[in-house]
């Protein structure tokens, strides 16, 4: 199994079964929008709460002080903002019947960026000590810039030219794409390209999995972003399983670390 | 002496952070001790594991530093009495 702890693989595994069961029940109900909704708002919720206790376990598990703890910590914050934002977005929707955007869910939705962004930013700053390369940062910089101006030129333009979307709508729909884009995909992708020079070593593989669900989860946004504008998303819809599977590999990233650092008892 | 206590200090670094890596911390360390890889010694180990620790402190918790810096003072005396 080499760099990658049985427990890894076997957590992966079982939440890709779980992961394609609750999609097969969503699609099934995806003719009732109350349904699929439910389930989706539930698997997010559920997965994004295994990521956050995940990476609470690994960070009890740290020393006060160590750095690696403040990494595990930002993410475990981020992931518990995810889990609250989505609580909120059901609560105000489907039990309140009030208008969950835009609301105070957004608060923990945005909260979100920076917490998961600094966490990754904070390994990538790790990891290039004494791998001093400007590579990473500048590739994964012309990415996000690359996306931004997708975006701006698809959604965002024609979102500020249009006078009868409030500003604080106009306001929150520029910092989602801009906090997915620039505190999300810029450190998980320079971190990803950052790791490729510790091929084959133990440290690096829980990183590689947080940066990949880190990805997704930008990558879903802003498909997310783009289907809400152009009026085609639905509770339901193929993407919600993208958040699920993002959520999913930084939980399964989280339990990777615990087991590279031997933190638990018999470790790997 | 050789740089056989070097490469014993590479080898347990190596499946930690890779093969490529392993060479490069360890040649910094050594580097911040004023060394190349071919004259360390299995004195240098503590120093070695001091300039480690700087360098891996953020990826690596403080108990496999310690298990790390173990593994490193074994293996460079082991080494340089073969």
């Amino acid at each position: 199994m080499g760099s990658w702890s049985r427990r890894t693989v076997v957590t992966g595994l079982v939440l890709a079964l779980v992961a394609a069961t609750a999609f097969f029940a969503m699609r099934l109900a995806s003719g009732n929008e109350d349904a699929a909704g439910a389930i989706s708002t539930a698997g997010a919720v559920a997965f994004a709460l295994f990521a956050a206790g995940s990476a609470f376990d690994v960070a009890r598990r740290l020393k006060p002080g160590e750095p690696l703890r403040a990494q595990v910590v930002l993410i475990g914050l981020g992931m518990a903002a995810l889990v609250m934002g989505d609580f909120l977005y059901w609560l105000l929707e489907s039990v309140l019947g009030l208008s969950p955007y835009p609301s105070v869910a957004d608060v923990f939705y945005v909260a979100s960026f920076p917490l998961l962004g600094g966490g990754l930013m904070l390994a990538l700053r790790a990891f290039s000590r004494g791998n001093k390369q400007p590579m990473p940062l500048a590739a994964a910089a012309a990415a996000s810039l690359l996306a931004t101006l997708a975006v701006w030129g698809t959604v965002l333009a024609p979102v500020f030219g249009d006078s009868e979307i409030s500003i604080v709508e106009k306001v929150l729909g520029t910092l989602y794409p801009v906090g997915d884009l620039w505190l999300l995909l810029l450190p998980a992708l320079a971190l990803a390209i950052a790791l490729g020079r510790f091929a084959g070593g133990r440290l690096a593989v829980p990183w590689v999995i947080v940066a990949v669900g880190a990805v997704l989860m930008a990558a879903t946004d802003t498909a997310y972003t783009w289907m809400d504008y152009a009026g085609t998303y639905v509770s339901g819809s193929f993407i919600d399983a993208g958040w699920w599977l993002a959520y999913a590999a930084i939980g399964v990233g989280m339990i990777a670390l615990a087991d590279a650092q031997g933190l638990r008892g018999g470790r790997r | 002496m050789s740089a056989e206590v070097a490469h014993a200090a590479i080898g347990v670094l190596r499946s930690l952070v890779g093969p490529a890596m392993a060479v490069v911390y360890v040649s910094q360390a050594a580097h911040a001790l004023g060394k190349d890889l071919e004259s360390l010694e299995p004195s240098d180990a503590d120093l070695l594991c001091v300039e480690l620790r700087k360098i891996m402190g953020g990826h690596c918790s403080i108990a496999m530093l310690e298990t790390l810096c173990d593994d490193v003072r074994r293996e460079m005396t082991a080494a340089a009495s073969r």
